[in-house]
């Protein structure tokens, strides 16, 4: 076996015992919650307390503690999330119909990210300290440091009217073709993926801008500097080779923390994803459909940060040493 | 004093702790220095910035400028109480871990990668539903879902302060592990600890205006989140009142911009090769990679 | 400089690339465009686009009956099943399905003529058996899993189809308020429902009702189009409906998670009304030549509750009647529906609308009027002197109060529990304000019943008969919707008369003395009968302008879209 295997297995070990922690600590922290499906649905005018309890039943809150552990570890073994105490249908249909919505924008946004924060911290980097450099990390600083769901709120009523702000595709387009279709799915991604990439832009370009300084001072760009190669070849082939490994990694964490993080930005642009369906489930006091999210999106931040350190040690074999 | 002396030759650094000072400042004096109650309407609802209400007034007619003081004084407070949490579990298990090595780095790093996992904010958010919304329960929500990078990056200065020698040295002419942490390890990682304090600062000013976004604010209590959450519920943009939503908003990233700033600049100037590791002050509390620590 | 074009150039293809892959998949994940259009149906002339509704923050929970609780939610059935009888916007029952009804002389047997010749959505006629099946369906599983549906049969033993088009229904004891509840009950159709009501009914909640996953059966006069809970549900003119028939072809109903999303949609003109708005933003709204906005209904009871339960054992002192009294001169309602309503409100003197006035109730309860001298006479008179920090001390106990705000309907509660905090510091008493996560009812639903908090603030939706609004009060209820902890034994025996006196003057004079037991004992402190802001295009006419008492979009019939139309 060699030594990346090794370190594979070793980190593939560790994930799968961080993911069973986070089964087990969701249990215990939405049974320690204050509330169940039975008070919560005595909204409903006239309620028997029978009825409560046949609740409480169907949702087997009335059992001991010990017992729903083992009936929740052998549901979930069979992919049973338990079901919504809002819709009443199974939790995980919930939550992957929502999280494919948020992907699908996240992705977009973190795409757009990645891009232009690596160009923008090559391009700083290259001339550090020069007044372009001040210029471009001053405001990449700037807006990062701006609160997200603020600037989502100026970005929707700027561009209400030119653009979509709610929603992820016109309701009312019936027998719409392909490329009709496809348009308004576009142009309703337009508004929550860009508060998305400017909420992530700023630090992607800089860490890429620190990487590539440390970098630049390599020796082996050294090396390629003396031999004369041309500046920008130096930057962009060997420098930012050896730039794209902090860059991977922030990119695999990033991903799984976003699908959490664009919780203000489903807020505000009604985006049907998994924040928007958070927020409401915390309204709703929806615990089942809570612990899903919360255990779908940790575990996924887990397995994303599995992918980062198998990408790692692909890129840069001295991790596994 | 030569940290201090070089920090003080960095325009960025001084501009940001200028900053932090200014709402630091602000915020210990707000009582003095709001204008009106933030608890009753001066003016008309809405009302456009004026001579009598510099900053316009709220959807209710209470006066925004005394609005934004008072929430500095609750959104400081939560940074600094935070920060001051996360910074107190992250740096005692960061120092440990660093300094006992074996078994007890290896607990130390387990029970923080599983946290660095646990997405922060939607745990955030069922904890406050579970605590109940007060500011105190608001800041221990925050900080102790914060401390994991502190622990990373003290964890790191600690291992080569021990490299370094004189640890092995002190602990040959046989001092305790308590006085040689006391004595050699703290003063060495102080300047970090402040450094990870005032970046903390700013992921706690972020994540308490998100808490309140959502509603899980301290409703007794005035924070900037809650202004741009009040704003937002009585669509104070769509009535053209951006004055009630421009302020805080602008106050939030002006903490979050000077916080990083300095914390990033007294990190720089300790450990020029620290610097990209922990960039980030909101979500993304980012180690440095996994891989390489545990190689 | 080649390559590194090269390298970017590379990094952009690839972003193109990939924003188009993930473009691709949403489309191709959401199945494309709906195979059947709204605008296609056959009838002629008459014709009117969807019309599409906005809401703010609540959607619906669920649109199978069997889970869904929220207000919206039986909108949306009584647009689509039948009901027996539903109730003008004057809350007089009209006829439904049911054209006729009489009672017995013992007043323990409703006899209702159905409609004859109407049929669901998939040919199969709507008869009395349907009727039949839903009501004992539900009388069965009311403990379980029709637990959702139970409060509209309270009461009922049994119900037997005598032929297609004759239902009876048989009560353990006669009921005033049999209508008023039962006009709330979507009539299934069997042959859909019945396998699923099998055995214990669990399966009656895995029907989805998404038409994409399988068959929505309905009478109309609408049925839905394509379910999409959190985002739009559209739903579509159904032309068999039995009843008067809606010119639209369809209406359409899309949540926002917020205010101004939405008010920039319907400038836009990507929707044409919306309901559920923040006061203030009515304001701007009127700006707009091409808006109309107005505030719907009025029956909606702002309301302050006071725990005056024994088991508040932190503060009995508001079990003193002086107190309550006190509480209520104090509060500034006047003051509260110019700021916090922007005048979308009337104050509000009871739980008992006006709009019941002359139907259940001889006349309004009347509003109290602020007086700040009088309720400080009245705690001084308790001897509540005033401790050295201006607030009173009863018997040893300071007066300073935890007032719960729920998260809900925060945006309007926390204003006004902010003005009532000061109501109140000119009277002595502290206000410590606490958001909570969730309605109200669930704390006190709780084990720990009544012991802690001081008091809250509640938005009740009321029915159109008093029966509920007065239950509330009663020692049944306590635990449940007895938020107050009023337990009154003369009180539960004059509410049991009133539901089952079948006198309508009779029971009006019950009424009376149980609003009047209400007010003396300071039950409630209401403070206003809120309405619902609602702002649509002006194109569109036929939008019950000032009627409508539950809002637009009630569950009180069928005939709510029948006169909208586009004129231009």
């Amino acid at each position: 076996m060699s030594k990346r295997q090794k370190f594979i297995l070793r980190r593939a070990g560790s994930a799968l015992v961080i993911a069973f922690i986070t089964i087990t600590f969701s249990f215990v922290l939405f049974r320690a919650l204050p509330g169940d499906a039975a008070s919560n649905l005595s909204r409903v005018p006239n309620m028997p307390k029978e009825a409560q309890a046949a609740l409480r039943a169907q949702f087997g809150i009335d059992k001991p503690l010990t017992t729903q552990y083992l009936l929740y570890l052998k549901e979930l073994a069979r992919g049973d999330l338990g079901v919504s105490f809002q819709d009443q249908q199974p939790v995980l249909d919930n939550v992957l119909r929502t999280i494919r919505n948020t992907v699908v924008m996240v992705g977009i946004g973190t795409v757009v990210a990645i891009l232009v924060g690596t160009l923008i911290g090559v391009t700083a980097a290259y001339r550090q300290g020069s007044a372009r450099d001040r210029v471009i990390t001053g405001a990449a600083m700037v807006i990062y440091s701006l609160p997200v769901q603020w600037v989502g709120l100026l970005l929707l009523v700027w561009f209400a009217g030119w653009l979509p702000t709610s929603g992820m595709s016109d309701p009312y387009l019936f027998d719409a073709g392909f490329l009709e279709t496809f348009v308004d799915r576009a142009r309703h991604m337009i508004l929550p993926a860009t508060c998305v990439a400017l909420m992530l832009f700023g630090s992607f370009a800089l860490v890429v801008r620190s990487s590539q300084l440390e970098a630049l001072g390599d020796d082996h760009v050294l090396t390629a500097r003396a031999k004369g190669y041309r500046n920008r070849r130096v930057v962009w082939r060997e420098a930012f080779r050896s730039a794209m490994l902090p860059l991977v990694t922030l990119s695999t964490l990033t991903l799984g923390w976003v699908i959490a993080g664009t919780i203000l930005v489903e807020s505000v642009f009604t985006w049907p994803g998994i924040g928007q369906a958070t927020v409401q489930a915390v309204a709703a006091r929806d615990y089942p459909l809570l612990q899903g999210i919360f255990l779908l999106v940790t575990i996924s931040v887990v397995g994303f940060n599995f992918l980062g350190d198998v990408l790692h040690s692909v890129l840069d074999p001295r991790v596994a040493e | 004093m030569r940290l201090a002396r070089a920090l003080l030759h960095r325009p960025t650094i001084v501009a940001g702790i200028v900053i932090v000072m200014l709402f630091t400042v602000v915020a210990l004096l707000a009582p003095v220095l709001e204008p009106y109650s933030v608890k009753s309407a001066s003016g008309e609802p809405f009302a456009p910035p004026s001579a009598t209400h510099w900053l316009g007034t709220d959807d209710a007619g209470v006066d925004m400028l005394s609005l934004v003081i008072a929430g500095a004084q609750n959104s400081m407070l939560v940074g600094f109480a935070a920060a001051f949490v996360a910074v107190l579990i992250g740096g005692t298990l960061g120092i440990f871990a660093g300094y006992k090595g074996n078994w007890g780095e290896t607990t130390v790093t387990g029970v923080t990668d599983f946290f660095l996992v646990i997405p922060a904010l939607p745990l955030m958010i069922v904890l406050a539903a579970l605590f109940g919304q007060t500011i105190y329960h608001i800041v221990l929500v925050i900080g102790l879902l914060s401390w994991m990078s502190v622990t990373y990056v003290v964890r790191a200065q600690v291992h080569t302060l021990k490299e370094r020698g004189f640890v092995g040295r002190a602990r040959s002419l046989g001092a305790g592990d308590f006085f040689i942490v006391r004595r050699h390890i703290l003063p060495h990682v102080a300047p970090l600890l402040v450094a990870q304090t005032v970046l903390t600062v700013a992921s706690a000013v972020f994540f308490e205006a998100a808490l309140a976004f959502i509603g899980l604010g301290d409703p007794a209590r005035v924070s900037w989140g809650t202004i741009i959450e009040n704003a937002f519920l009585h669509s104070a943009v769509s009535a053209g009142a951006w004055w009630a939503i421009v302020p805080p908003g602008i106050c939030i990233a002006l903490v979050v911009l000077g916080s990083f700033l300095v914390g990033q600049g007294v990190e720089e100037a300790m450990n020029p090769r620290l610097g990209s590791a922990h960039v980030s002050p909101k979500s993304f509390s980012l180690r440095r990679a996994t891989a390489k620590d545990e190689a | 400089m080649k390559s590194s074009r090269k390298a970017g150039r590379r990094m952009v293809v690839f972003t193109v690339l990939a924003a188009l892959v993930l473009i691709l998949a949403a489309t191709a994940g959401c199945g494309g465009s709906s195979t059947e259009t709204s605008g296609s149906s056959d009838s002629s002339g008459g014709d009117q686009p969807v019309y599409r509704l906005g809401t703010v923050g609540m959607g619906y929970d669920s649109l199978n009956p069997f889970v869904g609780m929220y207000a919206q939610d039986y909108a949306a059935w009584m647009l689509m099943y039948p009901n027996l009888v539903q109730y003008s916007n004057e809350l007089q029952p009209q006829p439904d399905f049911a054209e006729s009804w009489s009672t017995s002389e013992d007043g323990l047997t409703w006899t209702f003529t159905l409609t004859s010749g109407a049929a669901w959505t998939d040919g199969k006629p709507i008869t009395a058996s349907d009727a039949a099946f839903t009501i004992n369906t539900v009388v069965k599983l009311q403990t379980g899993a029709a637990a959702a549906l139970s409060p509209f049969v309270p009461g009922i033993e049994t119900a037997t189809a005598v032929d297609d088009t004759t239902l009876e229904v048989k009560l353990a004891a006669p009921s005033a308020a049999l209508l008023a509840n039962l006009f709330q009950l979507p009539i299934l159709p069997e042959h859909f429902w019945a396998e699923y009501a099998k055995g214990d009914g669990a399966k009656l909640k895995t029907v989805t009702m998404d038409p994409a996953k399988e068959t929505v059966v309905a009478s109309g006069p609408f049925t839905i189009e394509k379910l999409d809970i959190k985002g739009t549900t559209i739903f579509k003119r159904v032309d068999t409906f039995y009843g008067p028939k809606p010119m639209i072809t369809g209406y359409g109903f899309q949540l926002f998670t917020n205010a101004d999303a939405a008010i920039q949609a319907l400038k836009a003109g990507e929707i044409d009304c919306v309901y559920q708005l923040p006061p203030t933003s009515s304001d701007t709204l009127k700006t707009d030549a091409n808006l109309q906005i107005e505030g719907f209904g009025g029956s909606m009871p702002e309301t302050l509750l006071v725990n005056d339960s024994e088991n508040n054992k932190k503060h009995p002192e508001l079990q003193e009647l002086g107190v309550r009294q006190a509480i209520d001169l104090a509060i500034d309602r006047t003051a509260m529906i110019d700021t916090v309503y922007n005048g979308f409100a009337v104050p509000g003197g009871s739980l008992l609308l006006p709009l019941y006035v002359p139907q259940f109730l001889s006349a309004d309860v009347p509003v109290t009027g602020r007086d700040v001298a009088k309720a400080n006479q009245l705690l001084d008179d308790l001897g509540y002197a005033k401790g050295s920090d201006g607030i009173r001390v009863a018997d040893g106990v300071e007066m300073q109060y935890t007032l719960l705000v729920g998260a809900m309907n925060r945006a309007i509660d926390s204003r006004i529990a902010d003005m009532l905090t000061q109501n109140l510091a000119e009277v002595g008493i502290g206000v410590e304000q606490k958001l909570v996560d969730n309605q109200v009812p669930l704390i006190m639903t709780q084990p720990k019943a009544y012991t802690d908090f001081d008091m809250t603030l509640i938005m009740w939706g009321l029915t159109p008969d008093p029966d509920w609004s007065t239950l509330i009060s009663t020692s049944t209820m306590l635990g449940a919707y007895n938020l107050t902890g009023y337990s009154n034994p003369e009180y539960d025996k004059l509410w049991g008369q009133q539901t089952s006196e079948m006198d309508a003057a009779k029971r009006t004079a019950i009424i009376d003395q149980l609003s009047a037991k209400l007010v003396q004992d300071v039950v409630f402190h209401p403070i206003a009968y809120t309405q619902m802001v609602t702002s649509w295009n002006k194109k569109w006419q036929g939008v019950p302008e000032g009627g409508a008492p539950f809002g637009y979009y009630s569950y009180l019939n069928k005939m709510q879209f029948n006169a909208l139309e586009v004129t231009q």
